[in-house]
């Protein structure tokens, strides 16, 4: 048959269509689609999912909690600032969380273009809370080495007689900073390849 | 009244059974074909396919009736097949994986008619599972046998659209198709 002739377009789909729904489900298959397997893991799916959702509620209040506690206790400036800046990113956290589970819950049994739709800005929003950890880091990084000499001549006379000390804190800080920018870059690297991917899909569903 | 609502409860859990059961008679082998589409392997599709029966599953309690039972099944088959296909890229792009053989039946002694037949659906499965997500799903869909009317349904487009994404996906699948046999 030539393929490339328009003119045999029914006879090729007709063979194509026959051969498509010729491929019974092998006995892989019809194990796989038997309804009682599926109802267990149906079942074992629903429990991951409120279990989930239990972890991500009481971890997220749990942590909000004890920086609130932690704040009224210590009263100090530092404390103060370090929970202006956790609490805010514990509540975006949680909310992204609400955000992605929503977004699935509402496009079951919707059509392909808008399961794509959705999937395309989970993606996106994915993407940028990536990138705002990995600027996020990279400020808290700045701000440490800028805080760090400060920090090291204001106790001089106690680091004079332990110098080892000095160096056991900067390769820690390098190995923090430096283990924190490789999973940041990793996942946002990840993110974007992802979203790119949904991009494309949602690109082939236009015309 | 708490044994009313405990009947109503088993009552709609049977109805749910029921209803499951019935869409699995009628779409099983619809729905294992197009978990073959988005999968490498006969494992892989095995996988998929009760993936996606357990989306159906959980779907069913917010079915309506909007559209009609077909074009919900293979709405939520096709989402699931491409969200599956898009994480076995993303997971693939990290850590490359070997592909398993395609399928057992060019191997099996069989006769010559007979593997020409399995040859040339390999072919046609592994064609489709190449094409762009979108000319997948609609020539899946058409192959399938649903109207122009449904697939527009299923894929959230007007009839006219699918007949102009038909015509380009026939295109792709020709020539994916001219490849394969030119690699052989």
């Amino acid at each position: 048959m030539n393929l490339e002739s328009e003119d045999e377009t029914p006879i090729e789909i007709a063979r194509w269509a026959a051969d498509f729904r010729a491929a019974a489900p092998g006995p892989e298959l019809a194990v796989a689609l038997d309804p009682t397997p599926i109802l267990e893991r149906a079942a074992s799916d629903a429990r991951k999912t409120r279990r989930e959702w239990a972890a991500a509620v009481a971890s997220t209040t749990f942590a909000i909690a004890n920086f609130l506690g932690l704040v009224a206790w210590r009263r100090t400036a530092i404390v103060a600032a370090l929970a202006a800046f956790v609490l805010p990113v514990l509540v975006a956290l949680f909310g992204y969380f609400v955000y992605t589970q929503a977004s699935q819950r509402r496009v079951v049994g919707a059509a392909i273009a808008d399961h794509v739709t959705a999937a395309v800005r989970r993606n996106r929003a994915r993407y940028q809370f990536a990138r705002a950890s990995l600027l996020t880091l990279a400020v808290l990084t700045v701000g440490f080495w800028i805080w760090l000499p400060f920090f090291l001549l204001g106790s001089a006379d106690k680091l004079a007689a332990q110098p080892w000390r000095i160096a056991i804190a900067v390769v820690a800080a390098l190995t923090i900073f430096g283990l924190g920018f490789w999973r940041a870059t990793r996942v946002v690297r990840s993110a974007r390849e992802e979203l790119e991917s949904w991009r494309a899909v949602a690109a082939s569903l236009v015309g | 009244m708490r044994a009313e609502t405990a009947d109503d409860l088993m009552s709609d859990d049977a109805t749910q059974r029921a209803t499951f059961a019935r869409l699995l008679a009628a779409h099983g082998a619809g729905l294992a074909r197009v978990a073959r589409v988005y999968a490498r392997s006969p494992a892989e599709a095995a996988d998929l396919a009760q993936d996606l029966a357990v989306a159906i599953w959980t779907a069913l309690p917010t079915f309506r009736g909007a559209c009609s039972e077909r074009t919900f099944v293979y709405r939520i088959a096709h989402n699931r097949g491409i969200s599956h296909a898009e994480g076995r890229r993303v997971r693939e792009r990290a850590t490359p994986v070997v592909a398993e053989p395609p399928d057992v039946a060019d191997s099996r002694p069989s006769l010559e008619e007979e593997l020409d037949a399995a040859r040339r659906r390999d072919a046609l499965f592994r064609a489709l599972g190449e094409l762009p997500a979108g000319s997948r799903a609609v020539l899946t869909l058409a192959l399938e046998g649903l109207p122009h009317d449904e697939v527009a349904e299923v894929l959230g487009t007007t009839p006219n659209s699918v007949a102009v994404r038909l015509s380009r996906a026939r295109t792709e699948l020709r020539k994916k198709l001219v490849q394969t046999k030119e690699q052989r």
